[in-house]
């Protein structure tokens, strides 16, 4: 009943939203903001360029509204505005090199079951070179695969596994790097 | 393919992260979004001047354009008679001046023959039903209204020179019968569209005199 409720209520801020009621609107950014600046701030190291993302991509949410369906989950629909208006920014700023080798391989990173705090995780993204780091997180984070990745970046399937590749490659030497820092302070 | 153990770890924890957007962000959103609110019914509104007066126009076009084509159309028909008579009267008229009976003529047809044939004095008429073909100097009826007038003049003239300007006027008349319709119709055209304008103008100037006039008098007053 409870979540029956809430999608109700849902529906009806967003029903006023889309009549460019100020109220609805404020209410469904204090709602996502948060959460996805978060998500603006994994493909974006800097803050500020993170939010002038952030309120670019909302201007985008209120604008189509009036055509989200209700099919699937509202903030689903956000998150991908999000997502997309990310790329575009990365992509408008400078000119991000695919390589193309279509090299990859089944890899079998070992992974060391360690409890990473989120900064850690941050750090590590951040390391990596825009054109790994928007395949990792579409693919790692985000959940999008290669097929569609492919269409999102304007790449092939092959490419965008083999930048896969090199991204994990690259994160396990900074994990290695990072744990062999943490190490020597200890 | 599929995300690995560290990835799924990776995307648990970020998911998890809030991040508070700092102060003026809403208020930044908030004036982007009174701005492109703004904007969309001052366009609209642009659209239906621009509309609005395209069909005005053609309004006033097509009003413009049916009422001349109804007064050439008219006149035309009245010019192409009119020829016809006049031609016919060219012809009685040599024969009937012998005679000395100058018909008169109807004053609407009077001022069209007259523009029309610039040469032919102001006195030609035009009786319905007359046979196109006559005999010179032979009793030629004429039917309906006819007023003599000019009797006079025409008898104190000398028969021979009569005789001399009807052969002439005949002579004249019969071939150049043909090109006369034509120059006819296109001088009485192009009148026919000039005096339209000029009726427009002079409207137009009028009304601007009496608007002038009202002004100063509405100063005086």
């Amino acid at each position: 009943m409870k979540v029956i409720n809430l999608h109700q209520e849902e529906q009806e801020i967003i029903g006023l939203a889309v009549g460019n009621n100020r109220q609805a609107q404020q209410m469904i950014y204090n709602k996502f903001a948060p959460k996805m600046l978060s998500v603006c701030r994994q493909y974006i190291k800097d803050l500020q360029f993170a939010e002038d993302v952030l309120i670019s991509a909302f201007m985008k949410v209120f604008i189509n509204l009036k055509n989200f369906e209700h099919k699937g989950s509202f903030e689903g629909w956000v998150r991908r505005i999000m997502v997309n208006e990310c790329i575009s920014y990365i992509r408008a700023q400078k000119k991000v090199s695919f390589i193309e080798d279509e090299y990859y391989k089944e890899d079998s990173f070992n992974n060391i079951d360690s409890n990473y705090n989120v900064n850690d995780i941050q750090f590590l993204i951040d390391s990596l070179p825009d054109g790994y780091k928007m395949v990792f997180n579409l693919f790692a984070i985000e959940g999008y695969k290669h097929q569609e990745i492919a269409v999102m970046l304007g790449i092939s399937e092959g490419t965008s596994k083999s930048q896969l590749c090199h991204a994990r490659k690259m994160l396990q030497e900074q994990i290695i790097k990072l744990k062999n820092y943490s190490n020597g302070t200890e | 393919m599929e995300p690995n153990k560290l990835e799924k770890e990776f995307r648990k924890k970020l998911n998890e992260r809030h991040m508070a957007p700092s102060a003026n962000a809403w208020d930044r959103l908030d004036a982007m979004l009174t701005v492109a609110e703004e904007k969309k019914p001052k366009r609209n509104y642009g659209w239906l001047y621009i509309a609005a007066s395209f069909i005005g126009l053609l309004l006033i076009g097509t009003v413009f354009f049916s009422q001349t084509e109804e007064l050439i159309d008219v006149r035309r028909n009245e010019v192409v008679t009119t020829d016809k008579e006049v031609i016919q009267a060219v012809k009685e008229d040599a024969g009937t001046e012998k005679d000395g009976i100058t018909p008169t003529i109807k004053p609407s047809e009077t001022v069209i023959a007259t523009s029309g044939i610039k040469n032919k004095p102001a006195s030609h008429s035009k009786p319905v039903a007359l046979p196109k073909e006559e005999n010179q100097g032979q009793d030629s009826q004429i039917a309906a209204n006819t007023e003599p007038s000019k009797n006079e003049n025409i008898l104190n003239e000398n028969p021979e020179k009569l005789l001399a300007n009807d052969v002439n006027a005949i002579a004249v008349a019969k071939p150049s019968v043909k090109v006369d319709a034509h120059k006819l119709l296109s001088q009485v055209d192009g009148e026919l569209e000039l005096s339209f304008r000029e009726k427009v103008i002079k409207t137009v100037d009028k009304n601007y005199k009496s608007v002038r006039v009202a002004l100063i008098n509405r100063n005086q007053e």
